[in-house]
């Protein structure tokens, strides 16, 4: 064998037209096997047609050198020379190999594609880490994996990848990209390069490009090559869709926050609007010629400016610790607080007459450490709340107890009470149950449940048997007080 | 344009100095404005105001800025403007040497209750020796406190906080500044002294102990002893 004359390409062997298209999108065409292996092993086409046969040696022997580059037309690429020898040549060294690792390779794929194809992989990262894992493996090689936006090839590769690419790499890359073909090692375009880059190709166009470079350095065999391409052109659908996908999602997100945005905007300009109506009302009515108002008159008219601009400035107050909370912006400064007091003070700035309330501590209440301005802003609120959806003079109930390890403040009015299944709705912002007159801010529940939970805790309303509504905040209690010591004089 | 005490309006909003400038004058005070800080350092310079309403925030620096500047040369009692989420900086302006603060948006009402006891505590006090404080009458020199006339048994350290609030009466103390006057500049973070003492203050003294009227709580910041 090794004394016969090499092979003629176009004489010893034919033109590689019998070649099977595998993947139209990638215009590239690989040769195929007999549908049926024969007992000994596959056969390359032309082994049929010129009985050129591995096995039974013809007149010349094949050098990958003089196996000519054919394409057709342009339009699509014939596997290359190399990668036919190459094939050729690991299938006669080494077919009994290949015959078993074959379907560990299959095996493989679908392990891959039941792994991408899974719920479990919610996002692009997790498909391509899977991919890029996967591949690594069945490859023997490091793998990088770019993905395109709008049109061009990202100038990084994604983040799971194995395969650090230099500029000259991103280069060849960007060609396969550009291109719609492969390029780098082992193709005919840029084979100088160290890694090969295929082209990630969808129906809609290509999604980035796939590079891969193997730790031996040897040419892949060719079943290797065709898995390669079963691959890359499965991973290119499962990246399309999930970035359709995370498209959708984006696009249903911004269309819930522009929703919310406009319902905020609609809210609060409102929430706005109702206390600087009273106070224009009455101010321009103050400022009116003409007019004699009576001394009551004027002093009920200053009265409603002056409490309508409370009004704003709670509201204020409340949209401050909304974004504050929000934005995660919020730090608690906490220090020893005197619960009692604190209770005592959000009674004074809720404007609640001391006549109307009916306070109930329990003895020996614990320090807590709190925040006492957005605690106070809790007890406010809460008073507020209250006070607003209470008869006329009934007496709004404030009482704080301990259980183990807990702290309970409960604030409870003799209103009509919240309807059951608006129990757990007052804490969504902006929402009114039904019916109820106008005048909150629409932040008052919320705000106050995140201080709360921010602290630990937690806040709910209830429906006490005798009626009414009941909010109820619950504290952690169990920080050790230090101790205290007498000034020294 | 009458001649009772000169306050110098330092804010850079023109609404609210007009109708800082309309309420003062109505209640018999001279007024004088400065829209920014360094005119106003140049203003308190040229009219020696007896009181100055600073706005923490100004265009050109920062309210503190201003008031330690002021310090350097004046020890005019000064009243800090503030918004309620800066507790921060009204404890830094008063450990600066603010006699007060006020936070925004305030009553007028609170506003001249604020400026009577600094011009107060500006004057020279000819030295008390009984100070009534609603129920309350302390004998200073006796160390005796009595509550609607009866006698209040007070613990020494008790009787010491109450003695600094009582000279300070009307002002906010900051916790640091009662920490060091009572206990030492080595407590000034014990602020868990104050929560205890108060409560027994106000235990022996106020008429509601839950309801406080004389030792306010100053979120953030420090007590109060209200005597109206």
């Amino acid at each position: 064998m090794a004394s016969q004359r090499a092979c003629v390409p176009g004489r010893d062997l034919p033109p590689l037209q019998r070649a099977v298209e595998v993947d139209r999108r990638a215009n590239v065409l690989v040769p195929a096997f007999d549908d049926q292996p024969s007992a000994e092993r596959r056969r390359w086409p032309w082994e049929r047609e010129h009985h050129v046969d591995a096995a039974r040696p013809a007149e010349c022997e094949v050098d990958p050198l003089d196996v000519e580059v054919r394409r057709e037309a342009g339009k699509q690429r014939v596997a290359t020379p190399n990668e036919l020898i190459g094939a050729h040549d690991e299938l006669l060294r080494a077919r009994f190999t290949i015959q078993q690792r074959l379907p560990v390779s299959f095996f493989r794929l679908g392990l891959l594609k039941s792994n991408l194809s899974t719920d479990l992989l919610v996002n692009l990262d997790g498909v391509l880490r899977t991919a890029v894992n996967q591949m690594s493996s069945v490859f023997n090689a490091q793998v990088a994996i770019t993905l395109s936006q709008v049109g061009q090839l990202r100038p990084e590769a994604h983040a799971s990848s194995t395969l650090s690419l230099d500029e000259k790499e991103k280069s060849v890359a960007r060609w396969a990209f550009e291109n719609n073909r492969p390029a780098g090692r082992f193709t005919e375009t840029l084979p100088l390069a160290a890694a090969q880059h295929l082209p990630l190709l969808t129906p809609a166009g290509s999604v980035g490009v796939l590079s891969l470079r193997g730790r031996t350095g040897e040419r892949p065999s060719f079943d290797l090559e065709i898995l390669l391409e079963t691959f890359v052109h499965h991973i290119a659908l499962v990246i399309q869709r999930e970035m359709l996908d995370e498209a959708a999602e984006e696009a249903q997100m911004l269309r819930q926050s522009e929703k919310l945005y406009t319902t905020l905007l609609n809210t609060i300009s409102h929430e706005f609007r109702t206390p600087l109506a009273a106070i224009t009302g009455a101010s321009s009515s103050l400022l009116s010629t003409g007019i004699l108002f009576t001394p009551q008159a004027q002093r009920d008219l200053l009265s409603d400016i002056y409490s309508a601009a409370e009004r704003l400035n709670r509201l204020v107050e409340n949209l401050l610790d909304m974004s504050r909370l929000e934005g995660g912006r919020l730090a608690l400064k906490r220090d020893w607080c005197d619960l009692g007091d604190l209770l005592g003070s959000a009674r004074k700035r809720a404007e609640l007459p001391p006549a109307r309330l009916q306070l109930s501590l329990a003895a020996e209440l614990p320090l807590l450490r709190l925040d006492y301005v957005l605690m106070e802003q809790v007890f406010i609120n809460l008073l507020d709340n209250a006070l607003r959806y209470a008869p006329e003079a009934s007496l709004i109930r404030l009482e704080a107890t301990q259980r183990a390890n807990q702290i309970e403040v409960r604030v409870t009015n003799a209103g009509a009470g919240i309807p059951p299944e608006d129990l757990e709705r007052v804490f969504d912002k902006f929402y009114r149950v039904p019916g109820t007159q106008p005048g909150g801010t629409g932040l008052g529940l919320p705000v106050s449940r995140a201080i709360v939970e921010a602290h630990g805790g937690s806040l709910h309303a209830e429906r006490p048997p005798g009626g009414g509504a009941c909010l109820v905040v619950r504290l952690p209690g169990g920080e050790a007080v230090p101790p205290v010591q007498e000034a020294a004089l | 344009m009458s001649d009772g005490p000169r306050v110098l309006v330092v804010d850079d909003e023109v609404q609210i100095r007009r109708f800082l400038r309309i309420t003062l004058e109505a209640h018999g005070y001279q007024t004088f404005e400065a829209e920014a800080g360094q005119v106003a350092i140049n203003r308190a310079a040229q009219v020696r105001p007896d009181l100055v309403i600073l706005d923490m925030s100004l265009p050109d620096m920062d309210g503190l800025s201003v008031l330690k500047r002021l310090r350097e040369w004046s020890a005019t009692p000064v009243i800090v403007l503030s918004v309620r989420d800066s507790d921060h900086d009204k404890v830094s302006a008063l450990d600066a040497g603010a006699d007060d603060y006020i936070t925004k948006p305030f009553s007028t009402d609170e506003l001249l209750a604020r400026l009577r006891v600094a011009l107060r505590h500006a004057a020279p006090n000819p030295s008390e020796e009984v100070v009534h404080c609603g129920e309350i009458e302390v004998d200073l020199t006796r160390r005796l406190v009595m509550r609607g006339g009866e006698a209040v048994k007070l613990t020494p350290t008790e009787y010491a906080l109450l003695r600094l609030m009582i000279q300070h009466r009307g002002r906010v103390l900051t916790h640091q500044q009662i920490l060091k006057a009572v206990w030492g500049p080595e407590y000034v973070r014990e602020t868990h002294y104050l929560r205890v003492y108060f409560a027994q203050l106000r235990q022996k003294l106020e008429a509601n102990p839950t309801l406080p009227e004389l030792f306010i709580t100053e979120p953030g910041v420090g007590y109060r002893l209200v005597c109206e």
